[in-house]
């Protein structure tokens, strides 16, 4: 029996006529708006457009139009990607007030599929950063102790649907964003395989990382929203041309054990996760997979100290290309006052730009420039060679790799800013899957002394995002982790009569 | 009116990161950075070289550079013109276009030429 609040039984009752699309959006709305002040999750919550949107579904549906598997599921978009007239500012200054003349192509689908976007979720500016806390807007905050934060870069997401604003929620994830916060705020989060989402109107950090994938409650609902999305696209030349399986069926047809199902477990990433509580709920997790009929072996990823060094210098040469774009002239910030061009330029972006921004363009920069590149970033790229080879391997032997998604759970606002090395070093567990090209899921699999989420992050083959959902999804229907909710859901909860 | 030119710089085991250095990288990378930043951000680079310098101790110089993932079917489309974004759209964002004509249909900047 699904939960009431799930995106496929929202979807279900609005096609079937039990609730219409306007009452859902409703809900929604008032539980996103009510959050939003302690929060912060939203960088605007588009209340007009949804309730439009909701009204032309319910005309459609008295029409005897099926609007899709997804008629009526509110969804919270990352603002880093581009929704038509409505504003999107990947949480920069340098952003403000631009409204996209396009949407993005996920954007396009989700909506041809009957979704609403409820508002636009905040994020580290460009998706910068493990925490939020480098919104140039405000900061977000962990649903389950607002003195902590939510994780990053996709906070934003990850917060609203661990309250239920809304039960899908889009991230893009470079080095973890999506995954990372999903484990902080305690719910499913899906990096795909590269290529296998379409990244256009996605507004670019590092464009060989990227990848555009959701957030949900659970397994079947990514799965759902994942069918939407996934699929090549003319408009992105990186996107793949494969087939694509139909998700959420599979999981619905899939045996409840996970017989035949082989399991590796990267010891380095066991042994250089620190944190006793994090380890615990890993490892119960992965006897919970064994009771299920997986065959667990031990495999090593030796790269994995090497990780963060690698992402780093790749990211940022990348992010210090696709920035230079933002220059003053064609949309954006624009400094005043300026005498020439270049002085406009430099001008605009120092004053358009958040600190971490411009630490990024720094080293990317540095590590591009003539003499350093050899050294530095070509160095970079046959070891990143090196990482596929070696995640590849291990996936040859094993169907799935798990572990831990972060080495630590929510950590304190300022906990982390002064220091920017102690904020990469989160990414630990997570940049291997943006390096290596390959899908990883994030899902909770327990939680620490203080009652904070811990999540299990569960890596698959390319193309293969089934065999990751499906060890999730065998594991939320033998468990009940993924059911937990903050006190601040339960409370903020509207009474399910007022939907219908 | 001339650009600064950033001086070039070879030798890579040579790196020291001065202010000179960060200086130099910011003019490239077009960021005009205050006193205080260039001096953070001179440490945070030195720092960052640092980490990322252990790459050494795993990097095979015999392995290709990474150019992207292999054995997926990446198709381009087909080389046909298709309507582009209407002018009027293109400009909907642009600074400073306060005061000029409606139809100029061109983005402003400041002075290019001396």
């Amino acid at each position: 029996m699904a939960d009431e609040s799930s995106a496929r039984e929202i979807a279900r009752r609005v096609r079937e006529g039990e609730v219409t699309a306007a009452s859902v959006i409703d809900a929604h709305l008032t539980r996103a708006t009510a959050a939003q002040p302690r929060l912060g999750a939203f960088t605007i919550i588009a209340a007009e457009a949804a309730r439009a949107r909701a009204g032309e579904l319910d005309a459609a549906l008295a029409r005897g139009e099926d609007p899709g598997p997804l008629a009526g599921v509110p969804i919270a978009v990352k603002d880093n990607i581009c929704t038509r007239g409505m504003v999107t500012t990947a949480a920069s200054r340098i952003l403000a007030g631009f409204a996209p003349p396009y949407s993005a192509t996920v954007v396009e689908r989700l909506e041809a599929a009957g979704a609403v976007v409820i508002g636009k979720t905040n994020l580290d500016e460009f998706g910068m950063g493990s925490s939020t806390e480098n919104s140039g807007l405000h900061p977000a905050r962990n649903p389950w102790d607002e003195a902590r934060v939510p994780g990053g870069s996709s906070g934003g997401s990850a917060a609203a649907v661990c309250v239920g604003a809304a039960p899908l929620a889009l991230g893009s994830d470079t080095g973890g964003s999506i995954r990372q916060p999903a484990s902080l705020c305690g719910v499913t989060g899906l990096k795909p395989t590269y290529g296998r989402v379409s990244r256009f109107g996605l507004i670019a950090f590092a464009s060989s990382l990227d990848q555009i994938g959701p957030f949900a409650r659970d397994a079947r609902d990514a799965a759902l929203a994942l069918d939407a999305i996934a699929g090549h696209d003319g408009r992105d030349a990186t996107s793949a041309d494969e087939p694509v399986e139909a998700h959420l069926a599979a999981l619905e047809a899939a045996p409840e054990r996970l017989e035949g199902m082989r399991v590796g477990l990267p010891r380095e990433h066991l042994d250089l996760c620190r944190d006793d509580g994090v380890r615990a709920a890993v490892e119960a997790a992965v006897a919970t997979l064994r009771d299920l009929g997986a065959t667990v072996r031990e495999v090593s990823l030796p790269l994995t100290p090497h990780g963060i060094a690698c992402y780093q210098v790749i990211s940022t040469a990348e992010a210090s290309s696709n920035l230079a774009r933002y220059d003053g002239v064609h949309y954006g910030h624009r400094a005043e006052g300026t005498e020439n061009i270049v002085e406009m330029m430099s001008a605009s972006r120092s004053e358009g730009f958040g600190a971490e921004v411009k630490r990024r363009i720094m080293l990317g920069t540095f590590v591009l420039s003539s003499g350093y590149y050899d050294a530095y970033y070509l160095r970079a790229q046959r070891v990143r060679s090196l990482i596929r080879r070696e995640t590849l391997a291990a996936l040859d032997e094993v169907d799935v790799l798990v572990g831990p998604t972060s080495p630590v759970t929510a950590f304190r606002l300022g906990e982390r800013l002064t220091d920017p090395l102690t904020m990469y070093a989160v990414d630990a567990f997570t940049v291997g899957a943006n390096l290596a090209g390959v899908p990883a899921v994030s899902a909770p699999c327990g939680a620490d002394a203080d009652g904070l989420p811990i999540g299990l992050q569960v890596t698959a083959r390319p193309f293969r995002e089934i065999d990751a959902l499906r060890v999730v999804d065998a594991f939320q229907r033998a468990t009940d982790h993924h059911a937990r909710r903050p006190a601040l859901a339960d409370g903020r909860a509207p009474k399910e009569g007022s939907r219908g | 009116m001339a650009e600064p030119v950033a001086e070039p710089v070879t030798d890579p085991a040579s790196v020291t990161v001065d202010r000179a250095l960060v200086d130099r990288v910011a003019l490239l990378a077009r960021l005009r950075l205050t006193d205080d930043e260039s001096t953070a951000m001179t440490a945070h680079l030195a720092r960052m070289l640092e980490l990322v310098d252990h790459l050494a101790e795993v990097d095979d110089p015999a392995a290709s550079p990474y150019t992207g993932p292999a054995g997926a079917t990446r198709p381009l489309r087909e080389d046909e013109p298709r309507p582009s974004l209407p002018v009027a759209e293109a400009l909907r964002n642009a600074p400073g276009l306060a005061g000029a004509p409606e139809d100029e249909g061109a983005f402003r900047v400041p002075a290019v030429l001396e």
